[in-house]
Parts: C-alpha cells; sequence; structure tokens
C-alpha cells in the first residue's frame, strides 16, 4: 500500500515535471518567436539596386557610376539606416519620402567642377569635382522641389515633382550632391 | 520697413506656404545679353519648417538668366530661365552642427516647359551641391558659351550642371534676355537669407555680351517683397561703379 502510495506520488512528480519542463520550453520557444518576429520587422529591407532605367537617367546627365567593391544589400541598407537621419536634415526635401534604390558606387562626373576657362567664347575645361568618390546613390520617388519662377512671375512660390538622386559619403552621411532626374 | 516693435513674436510666425515668395530686381530683356553675373553675399537664414505632404521649406539667395519662350511669347506660363546661387533646406533647430542643410543649386527649365509640351509635371531640372557648401560671398554667373551652345551655371567657379544645360536655347529661348537678382522664400516664417544687423548685399551686377566681356546692369526694376517681414533696399552705385542693392528678413 505504501509502496504503491510512493509510486504513485513519484509518478505524479514526474508527470509533473515533465508538465513543466513543457510549458517552459513552450513558452521559451514563443518568446523566441516574438522575438525573432520582432527582429525581423525592425530590420530594413535592403532596397533594390538602381535599376538600368535610373542609371540610364543619370548617364544622361553625364554622371557616370561604376561598380564599387565591398557592400552587400543588407550593409548598404543597415548602413542608410544609420545615415538617413543626417540625410533629412542636410536635405529636408527627402524627409518622410521613402527611398526606393540605392547602390554603392564610385561616382564620376566629368561636366561637373571648377571651371579652368573662364572665357565664354573658348570651350569649356572643367577638373570634375566627383572622380572615382566612393559614394552611397539613393534614389528618391516623387520628391517635391522649389520651383524658383521667374519674372513676371516674381510673386508665388511653388513646386514640382521628380525623383531625386543623392550621393552620400558613406562614411559619414554628407550629402555630397543631390539632382532631379 | 516694419517697425521692430509692431512685429508679431517668433512664435506667432505662419508657416503658411502661401505666403514666402520671391523679392530683387531685375533688367530690361536685351537681345545683347549674353549671360549675368552677380556677388551674393552669404547668410544663414532660419526656416520654419512647415511639413505639407513631406516636410518642406527653403530659403535661397539668387541670380537668373532668363528669356519668354521663342514660341510661345505671350505665355508666361512658358518662360525660361537658368539660374545659379544657394539656398538653405533645412532649419537651424534640426541641424546641430550649423551650417548643414546649406547648399549651392541650379535650376533651369527643360526645352519641353519653354515650348509648353511637357507630358508630366517634370519641368525644371534643378542640382543641389553639397560639398563644398557656401561660407562666403562669391560670384554666381550664368552664361551662353559659344563653343558649345549651352547656358553653364556657374557657383564660386564651379559648373553646377555637368556639360551646361542639356539643349541650345536659339529657337527655343526668345532672343531677348534679362537678368534678376532675387531672394526667395516658401513660407512666411522662414527667414530669407539677410537680417536688419547683417544684411544680404547684391553687388557687381553685370551681364556678359556677346564678345565674351562683361558690363555693369544698367537698368534694374524692383519686385518688392509680398510680405512685410522681408525688406528689399534701393539700389546705388557701388565703389566699382555698377549698381549693388541689400536684402534682408527685418529680424535683428
Amino acid at each position: 500500500m505504501i509502496a504503491t502510495k510512493i509510486y504513485s506520488a513519484r509518478r505524479k512528480a514526474l508527470i509533473l515535471l515533465v508538465v513543466i519542463c513543457a510549458c517552459v520550453i513552450g513558452v521559451a520557444f514563443r518568446v523566441g518567436a516574438v522575438a525573432s518576429t520582432q527582429t525581423d520587422s525592425a530590420a530594413p529591407e535592403p532596397l533594390p539596386e538602381l535599376s538600368q532605367s535610373t542609371i540610364q537617367k543619370l548617364a544622361d546627365s553625364g554622371i557616370q557610376l561604376a561598380p564599387s567593391d565591398g557592400m552587400t544589400s543588407q550593409h548598404q541598407s543597415d548602413l542608410f539606416t544609420a545615415l538617413v537621419s543626417r540625410v533629412d536634415e542636410e536635405f529636408a526635401f527627402v524627409q518622410g519620402v521613402d527611398a526606393t534604390e540605392m547602390s554603392q558606387a564610385l561616382l564620376t562626373i566629368g561636366g561637373l567642377g571648377p571651371e579652368l576657362e573662364r572665357d565664354p567664347t573658348k570651350p569649356s575645361n572643367i577638373e570634375p569635382l566627383f572622380k572615382d568618390r566612393n559614394v552611397l546613390a539613393v534614389l528618391y520617388a516623387d520628391v517635391e522641389l522649389p520651383l524658383l519662377n521667374a519674372p513676371p512671375k516674381l510673386s508665388e512660390p511653388s513646386t514640382y515633382t521628380a525623383d531625386v538622386i543623392v550621393f552620400l559619403d558613406p562614411a559619414t552621411g554628407e550629402v555630397l550632391m543631390a539632382q532631379s532626374i | 520697413m516694419v517697425p521692430q516693435a509692431s512685429r508679431a513674436p517668433a512664435l506667432a510666425k505662419r508657416c503658411d506656404p502661401t505666403l514666402g515668395g520671391v523679392f530683387g530686381y531685375y533688367s530690361p530683356r536685351l537681345t545683347t545679353t549674353f549671360g549675368t553675373r552677380g556677388r551674393i553675399e552669404f547668410n544663414d537664414p532660419d526656416l520654419c519648417f512647415v511639413t505639407i505632404g513631406s516636410s518642406y521649406g527653403y530659403s535661397a539667395a539668387w541670380v537668373m538668366l532668363g528669356a519668354k519662350s521663342a514660341t510661345h511669347p505671350n505665355m508666361t506660363a512658358a518662360n525660361a530661365w537658368a539660374q545659379v546661387g544657394y539656398i538653405r533646406t533645412a532649419p537651424a533647430a534640426a541641424i546641430p552642427d550649423a551650417p548643414t542643410g546649406m547648399h549651392y543649386f541650379a535650376q533651369y527649365t527643360r526645352k519641353c516647359k519653354v515650348q509648353n509640351n511637357c507630358t508630366n509635371g517634370d519641368t525644371v531640372q534643378t542640382v543641389f551641391l553639397g560639398s563644398p557648401r557656401p561660407t562666403a560671398a562669391v560670384y554666381y554667373d550664368v552664361y551662353l558659351r559659344a563653343a558649345d551652345d549651352r547656358i553653364h551655371m556657374y557657383a564660386d567657379g564651379i559648373n553646377l550642371v555637368a556639360n551646361g544645360m542639356p539643349y541650345d536655347p536659339t529657337g527655343v529661348w526668345d532672343n531677348n534676355w534679362q537678368c534678376t537678382f532675387a531672394e526667395e522664400t516658401f513660407a512666411e516664417a522662414d527667414d530669407a537669407p539677410g537680417t536688419i544687423n547683417d544684411k544680404t548685399g547684391f553687388n557687381y551686377l553685370q551681364r556678359y555680351l556677346q564678345n565674351g566681356s562683361r558690363s555693369n546692369v544698367e537698368t534694374l526694376t524692383a519686385k518688392d517683397p509680398d510680405d512685410a517681414r522681408y525688406s528689399l533696399g534701393p539700389t546705388s552705385v557701388g565703389t566699382y561703379g555698377g549698381l549693388i542693392f541689400n536684402a534682408w528678413t527685418d529680424i535683428p
């Protein structure tokens, strides 16, 4: 009788232990799953690389982008997330506008920079300001920009909407240049 | 000028975007004008940082070469221009280590806008240069280069639009070209560059002739500010013989 009771008590204790373990494992799994979900939702989705259409538009404006070694799309995205507040402060026209494409690249603009030939009757001779400059190129869609009117409409300010490419220094987030395209 | 004592306190300033505007001086349209130049002092205006859809607000000082459309001379909406200057795009409050938010900029009308046949709202192109930044009085030049028949826009000697405006203005722009020197804000509460105690000087106001030489702008017409917060001083003759003027916001 006593032996049966002891056996029964041990059995109950064992069952209780199994149940407790199952609960602990279940809770732990659940917490892990929630944490995993939260991490996933907080992690920025990598943006697509600059499209061929964008690259062609830039080329039409005299802006050349060459592939740059190194960053994965995720690394670019993480870097941009760290720099975005600086971008908003420096170039507030894109604040609140989602970036749509992004690439790390080497930027060369042959026609932009100090003019070495100051005589307007002679051909331009530019010393490029950006030559194989490592940049983060970020495209924003449908940005509202100022339309700075000419006379006789020198009165009300107005705006226009365009896609904008922003070139950032990947180390500091400094806005090196931006242009509607 | 509005007396200082009558001005509303800073917190009452309105960020209404319909109340900003442009003020400055413009020249007659002349066939002998092939470009323009002005030296603009640098000032660091504050913005009200209005939010309209996206965050917004700006304050600028600029030099412009403008014309009517050659094909639509009576349509003011088809006006043509190429301009260069400096612009602030973010308020001081958001900037811990000023000056940021300050850029050289250039803007020109696309050919389709001048010919009044654009198929979308993308009627102009704007370039913002953040490095180097404007920090001092420099010359701003806009002129037609004879060698490539393109209008080039320079800030402190830096060509901002790569290879210049991407079309020959001949037959697109009317032949009578105009020089304009102005400040511009988006909202009433955006400060225009300069204050009562540190006005923004526009000087060395010149136009380029066909042979590449420069001549002082002889005649200027005022476009006064629409808002009493801003002031436009009269023109006078500077020590070098050309016209000069000041522009500012009525704050100390």
